[in-house]
């Protein structure tokens, strides 16, 4: 079990530095000038030489390289060219929203996945209309999805939100910026209720490919199990078909739901990004695609940087859970 | 529609000791598949009475699996199963009762065992939730694996399947097999409590379906011990699903021979072994190929194959082989072949046996060049080519998508045969392994076992190899394929003079087919001598308990 | 059973949620929940407070009613300027020495009096290089200053500039900060202070923030102007457009803006909401190079001719736009002087095309910037031109003048100027040397030296006559030169909830509202 840990912790540190190198050369092969992004329209161009230089602009590559990689070491992902704020405080201002979003977002996915992929496993009509509206449900683009959702449950019925993490968009500021967590610990019930109703449509619209997506593994899966003989063992021990899933056939098919989810985690992220401009949701998304528009490189890879690590880190996680579910993974 | 022995078995107002635990009347299975509707069982009636052990007997596709999964009221899923006639056990339908009064039966009176220990338990559940899964305590649970004979069986409960060899694996199933329900909590309409249970919470029956056609021959002969021990301890019935007549020999009161869905002939045990009646019956014992009974050329052969030896094909000559142990520490390693010499003489055969693990397959891969040894050489006779392999599963060592004669005719082509003269090479080789032309169009999945067996030694042939590595080659066939598939390898031998190195589990079919057989045992070589005085004179204890062990219908 | 279940209570949900549906459908915009609370809509999170750094539309909305400057442009939306913390000023005839006499009933929230020291305080601070303000060349000329009266301060300048008024009046022009702010943050210019805290003496201030969800202003009680009507308002970040517009569909938004023009008919021609359209600065036009395939005059001016605008502007802006009749914004220069303007005639460019390909720039983040370039595109294909589209990120076009050859031979854009004076206008895009600041947005380095002389004259000249005519000079160069070719004169179009009145708006400060003047009926 240690040694499990321990080799996929070696090899979570090997993917982050090859993704900060990535995003390195990447930023450097840009043509975009970001020292005419911060000094404005009206600098001369001998300002623009001075602080290029300043900025480090100047220095050969492998130096700038070690200089980034000792930055971020450090935890100083640099300074905003549009905000002029360090990269880090703007990136712990945003990406809270966006991450509880996300987590939302996977909860649901993996507990509709589960329960789209054994109902649609099991067969007869309802397995077949749940796949045709699930399919056409993934194949809807999630801006269709979100303006659909919203027209619908807050224009015409009322029952969502538009928008926003809160009835009071000025009470989101709290300790961590993680409004469900801070809330519960605040011992905010009606609060923490306000906060999940504001999150839900959200993060449904968002978690809607990932569900099928997962579903479709979790079947698939289900339905090879299914076949082996332990599960007619199971049927043979006078269980119910439903007491069969759940004690054995679902556990058995997790794995790969799991891998699934991890997968899918990353095209949350993303799809955050669209999600949260519809939603007026105050995360990472907004931020970035402000720091493109501004070629504002520093918080362009500062965000990207951050995304990888959570993407490397919720499948570290994911890894960790399957050698939780499954036993035979613990002592390879 | 209404069933009268349903009625008749229900309303029956006392039952004596000799009622029945399980009756099944004029049971017919239709199945409807994509290739249309299949027949598996015919009107098939059958009793199994109190503390009887029932061996069904078969070939695959006799219908003896779906018989016994009928007897547990789980017909095999297909897109439709029609099932008709009844099988009622300990006063339940399992055929037209409702669900929940088949699920109560399942739970308290029935208990069953399946083929493969891989697969026959949950890989996510512990050993102990899986034997008391139906409800009992602890102790229970502990008293049913000390009962199937799992050594420390407390420690056992928290462990988990993939810690267990297969051995150990199939006590546990059985251990949970035999752990019904209690019946005190909720007690289905339809069960007749009385008949529940054959006493110590133990079902009154028990369906194994082949639970020791994967396990090596001295554990299958302690697995039947135990299905007797368990019967004469608890009383409880047991339905013996094997192909094997050995086995049922071995241990059942009776014997039901199945075939093509119908039951041909049900007779104890003697009757059937001894005083066979039906035409199948006679046709399944003379194929058999029994430990105690060879065809009287194997002398004859033995005497021939001596004079030839005065050259090797294939020397082996201190061979090991290390592998890193499974879940061990770094470093820890795993001897598989321990410094073993081994020759073939040109157109001689060597057996090697030995159970599961003991190195045999290992170091036939290393023979074939497929593995590389450690330490030790081989070395093939000049001009003989490279030794040609044919595995157990003949099935997935052919490419699908090609036609068995496409197969044989793109291993001649690496042998420079042109592309011209390749179909009628391949129809040759064909023939020989006795296969008509119409098997060269054919995909490998349209053949039956014995059929693809034959293909793929056709295959080996094209290269015109003077050794031939064979791994289990006949233990995925039915006895009757089996026996013409050793006949061929005989035959080919004879007629090429090929030579032999044959590994297998099964000392029947090793008695059968070698001059000479070597028994390993812990990756080495423990004793090695001419085939007929090893089976008559066995040296090493641990060889006397192979032969014992064997199945023999003798 | 349990599929009979499911249906029911599908079944149940379907028929709720269409009897939902009817009775929240209909009805017209629901009344706000408090009458006093303006609110409104930003579709980008400010990236700060600090009057000095900020420069985008979002702040300017928020940030003009936080902080004020001396001088300020009428409400009206005309290119007048009215006093605002200074009550008068005087201008030396040497045009070298502004004085300008300060209001003395001006206090900040924490009790400070407005002195001329404090204001020269942030004034020097807006030119600190430390500060990296875009607005320090506003004051990059200043020679001195004197606040040795507490209610005067004189300004005095190297060079006479004509444009100087103009620029402190600029909504983006120095605004006065707290001098005790300054001093006790005196270490890092209070940048950091500044970023995320007000001490301005504008009728509102920011008192709550929620980043990326929501500002709230509150009335400033010290204020030494009239108390504006709404005690708060709201400053909600909603970045999607169609999101607004629901949200003020259903009552939960007071005023919206920068919607398409399909959207803005719509909600006009529904009668529920009052459309208000004012005059901007913002004007659409195209660069193109004066190099190159452009290097012939003859086929700039060919492809001037065949563009054909009113039909360009009806298709883009709808009403929202009016098609341009001058080289400069509207209300900069006299009517009908620098003219830009031309009969539709493909017929030229139809002579000269020749199979030549041309390559068109535009802004990829803007929303109508592709809709015009498709349009160019297809006038000029239809007189044997082919055009090549070039979609560009915001920083990329700095670097087209460094390496003209590979920058795309035009170049379309929306752009406004920081005040209604001639000069900044002219001499970021027409000056056609760069060396020394000037022509920073000239991307396609049109212009001459002639014209370079024309605007220096311009912005030197005391007399504001002569200082126009040298102005609309280099205009006509510019126009015969056919570098820059006017598309139209935007508007801004507000959507707002019919109780409100009182809309009053800057020339030169694009979607912005003056919060103070804005009012509720009833």
């Amino acid at each position: 079990m240690v040694r499990a840990v321990a080799v996929r912790l070696a090899s979570l540190v090997g993917v982050l530095l090859l993704l900060a190198i990535a995003v390195f050369l990447i930023q450097r092969l840009l043509p975009a000038d970001p020292v005419r992004a911060v000094l404005g329209r009206n600098a001369s161009p001998d300002e623009i030489a001075a602080r290029r230089s300043e900025l480090g602009f100047d220095d050969p590559l492998p130096v700038q390289l070690v200089r980034f990689l000792g930055d971020l070491l450090s935890g100083d992902l640099g300074t905003s060219l549009r905000t002029r704020s360090p990269v880090s405080a703007d990136i712990a201002a945003y990406l809270p929203a966006t991450l509880e979003l996300v987590f939302v977002a996977t909860v649901i996915a993996l507990l509709g996945g589960l329960i789209v992929g054994v109902l649609s496993a099991r067969g007869g009509w309802l397995s077949g209309v749940i796949r045709v509206v699930t399919a056409a449900g993934a194949s809807a683009p999630s801006f269709l999805l979100a303006i659909l959702g919203i027209l619908l449950l807050y224009r015409q019925l009322g029952l969502f939100p538009a928008g926003g993490r809160s009835s009071d968009l000025l009470a989101t500021s709290t300790p961590t910026g993680f409004l469900l967590v801070d809330r519960l610990l605040a011992g905010d019930p009606a609060g923490w209720l306000d906060a999940l109703h504001h999150v839900l449509l959200p993060a449904f619209v968002l978690a809607v490919g990932s569900t099928v997506a997962i579903a479709r593994v979790l079947r698939g899966s289900l339905r090879s199990v299914d076949s082996l003989d332990f599960v007619r063992s199971a049927r043979a021990k006078g269980f119910t078909a439903l007491q069969v899933t759940t004690r054995h056939t679902l556990r058995n098919s997790l794995n790969p739901a799991l891998s699934m989810t991890g997968l899918q985690v990353g095209m949350l992220l993303s799809g955050a990004v669209v999600v949260e401009t519809v939603f007026s949701w105050p995360g990472i998304g907004a931020y970035l695609s402000a720091s493109i528009g501004f070629s504002d490189l520093p918080a362009i890879v500062g965000v990207v940087l951050v995304l990888g690590v959570a993407y490397v880190v919720i499948n570290f996680v994911v890894d960790m859970l399957q050698l939780v579910v499954d036993p035979r993974l613990r002592s390879a | 529609m209404p069933d009268p022995s349903t009625d008749r078995i229900a309303t029956a107002p006392s039952r004596g000791i000799d009622e029945p635990v399980c009756r099944v009347e004029d049971l017919t299975v239709d199945f409807e598949t994509a290739d249309g509707l299949v027949r598996a069982l015919r009107g098939v009636s059958l009793e199994i009475g109190r503390g009887e052990i029932l061996a069904l007997v078969g070939e695959s596709g006799s219908g003896k699996t779906v018989l016994s999964s009928c007897l547990l009221g789980l017909p095999p899923a297909s897109l439709k199963t029609t099932v008709g006639g009844s099988v009622v056990v300990a006063g339940v339908d399992m055929v037209n009762g409702s669900d929940a009064d088949r699920r109560v039966a399942r739970r308290q009176t029935i208990g069953a065992v399946f083929q493969d220990p891989l697969t026959s338990l949950d890989p996510m559940m512990r050993i102990g939730d899986q034997v008391a899964e139906r409800g009992a305590t602890r102790a229970r649970a502990t008293a049913a694996l000390e009962d199937c004979g799992v050594p420390e069986p407390g420690m056992r409960l928290r462990q988990w399947p993939h810690q267990l060899s297969g051995g150990l694996r199939q006590r546990v199933s059985i251990a949970a097999a035999i752990t019904a329900g209690s019946s005190t909590p909720r007690r289905g309409p339809g069960v007749d409590t009385a008949q529940a249970s054959a006493g110590d919470g133990v079902p009154a029956l028990l369906i194994a379906d082949e639970p020791t056609t994967a396990l090596d021959v001295r554990v299958q002969a302690q697995i039947i011990a135990l299905f007797a021990r368990l019967r004469d301890e608890h009383g409880c019935s047991i339905v013996l699903v094997t192909h094997d007549l050995g086995v049922a020999a071995q241990i059942a009161d009776r014997i039901a021979v199945m075939s093509a869905g119908e039951l041909c002939e049900v007779g104890s045990t003697e009757q059937i072994l001894r005083d066979p009646q039906h035409e199948y019956t006679k046709s399944l014992l003379a194929a058999r190929i029994d430990i105690n009974r060879m065809p009287v050329s194997i002398t004859e052969r033995s005497r021939v194959v001596a004079e030839r030896r005065d050259d090797d094909a294939l020397r082996l000559e201190g061979i090991s082989k290390h592998y890193p142990k499974a879940g061990g520490r770094r470093g820890e390693i795993f001897t598989a072949v321990d410094d073993v010499s081994l020759t073939v003489p040109a157109g001689g055969s060597v057996a090697l046996v030995g159970e599961s693990g003991c190195g045999k397959s290992t170091l036939l891969r290393i023979a074939a060049g497929l593995t590389k040894a450690d330490s030790g050489g081989v070395h093939v006779a000049p001009g003989s080519g490279r030794p040609q392999l044919v595995f157990q599963d003949a099935g997935s060592s052919l490419t699908p998508w090609f036609s068995i004669g496409q197969g044989i005719e793109e291993r001649l082509r690496v042998q420079g045969v042109s592309r011209r003269e390749a179909p009628d090479r391949a129809r040759e080789l064909l023939a020989q392994v006795g296969l008509d032309a119409r098997a060269a169009g054919a995909r490998p999945r349209a053949l039956s076992g014995g059929q693809r067996q034959r293909a793929a030694i056709a295959r080996a042939l094209a290269s015109d190899p003077r050794i031939l590595l064979c791994d289990e080659p006949v233990s995925a066939l039915d006895a009757s394929h089996a026996s013409r598939v050793l006949d061929l390898l005989d035959e080919l031998r004879a007629s090429l003079g090929i030579a032999l190195l044959m590994v297998t589990h099964d000392l029947a079919v090793a008695r059968r087919i070698s001059d000479e057989t070597a028994v390993m045992y812990g990756g080495r070589i423990i004793e090695r001598s001419a085939s007929e005085q090893l089976f008559a004179e066995p040296r090493e204890d641990y060889t006397r308990q192979l032969i014992a062990a064997s199945p023999s219908v003798y | 059973m349990h599929r009979k279940t499911l249906a029911a209570l599908a079944a149940i949900t379907v028929v709720g949620l269409a009897l939902a549906g009817c009775s929240a459908g209909g009805g017209g915009p629901a009344e706000p929940s408090d009458p006093s609370v303006l609110r409104i809509a930003l579709s980008d999170d400010m990236t700060t407070f600090d009057p000095s750094t900020v420069y985008q539309y979002e702040g300017n909305q928020v940030l003009t009613s936080v902080y004020e400057g001396l001088l300020e442009y009428a409400g009206d939306s005309s290119d007048e300027i009215v006093p605002l913390l200074a009550e008068a000023y005087t201008v030396s005839d040497d045009g070298l020495v502004y004085t300008f006499d300060l209001r003395d009933d001006v206090v900040f929230s924490d009790g400070t009096p407005m002195t001329a020291a404090g204001v020269q305080q942030s004034f020097e601070r807006l030119a600190d290089p430390a500060v990296e303000s875009q607005m320090g060349y506003i004051l990059a000329d200043v020679a001195s200053y004197d606040s040795s009266d507490d209610g005067t301060l004189v300004i005095t300048l190297n060079n006479a500039n004509s444009s100087f008024l103009s620029l402190l009046a600029s909504p983006f022009g120095p605004k006065v900060i707290n001098p005790t702010v300054l001093d006790e943050n005196s270490d890092d210019s209070a940048l950091a202070f500044l970023q995320d805290n007000t001490a301005g003496t504008g009728p509102y201030a920011i008192t709550k923030v929620s980043k990326g969800q929501e500002y709230l202003l509150e009335r400033n009680d010290d204020y030494w102007g009239d108390e504006p009507y709404f005690a708060s308002v709201s400053v909600r970040i909603i970045p999607d457009a169609a999101t607004q517009v629901l949200q003020f569909e259903q009552g939960d938004l007071d005023i919206i803006s920068g919607q398409p023009a399909t959207t803005v008919q719509g909600l006009e021609a529904s009668g529920d909401y009052q459309v208000v359209s004012l005059p901007t600065l913002q004007k659409a036009q195209l660069h193109l190079k004066t190099t190159g395939p452009l290097a012939d005059p003859e086929l700039r001016d060919a492809l001037r001719s065949a563009i054909d605008r009113d039909t360009l502007v009806t298709q883009v802006w709808g009403d929202y736009a009016s098609t341009s009749t001058q080289m400069y914004p509207l209300e900069v220069v006299p009517d009908g002087e620098a003219a830009d303007e031309w009969e539709t005639d493909p017929a030229p460019l139809e002579a000269l095309a020749d199979g030549t390909t041309l390559t068109l720039g535009y802004l990829a983040s803007g929303t109508q910037e592709k809709q015009v370039a498709e349009t160019l595109q297809t006038q000029w294909q239809t007189a044997g031109v082919s055009v090549e589209l070039v979609p560009a990120q915001s920083n990329d076009i700095y670097s087209y003048s460094s390496d003209i050859d590979a920058a795309p031979d035009m170049f379309f854009e929306s752009s406004f100027p920081d005040s209604a004076h001639p000069d900044a206008w002219s001499r970021l895009f027409w000056y056609s040397d760069t060396a020394n600041g000037s022509g920073v947005l000239n991307y396609l380095l049109g212009g001459t030296p002639e014209g370079d002389a024309l605007i220096d004259q311009g912005i030197s000249s005391l007399d504001e006559t002569a200082s126009d005519a040298a102005y609309v000079e280099a205009g006509d160069l510019i126009h015969d030169q056919a570098s820059y070719v006017t598309i139209a004169d935007l508007q801004d179009t507000f959507v707002a909830s019919s109780r409100l009145s009182g809309f009053e708006h800057w020339l030169p400060c694009p979607r912005t509202l003056v919060l103070k003047s804005l009012e509720a009926n009833g």
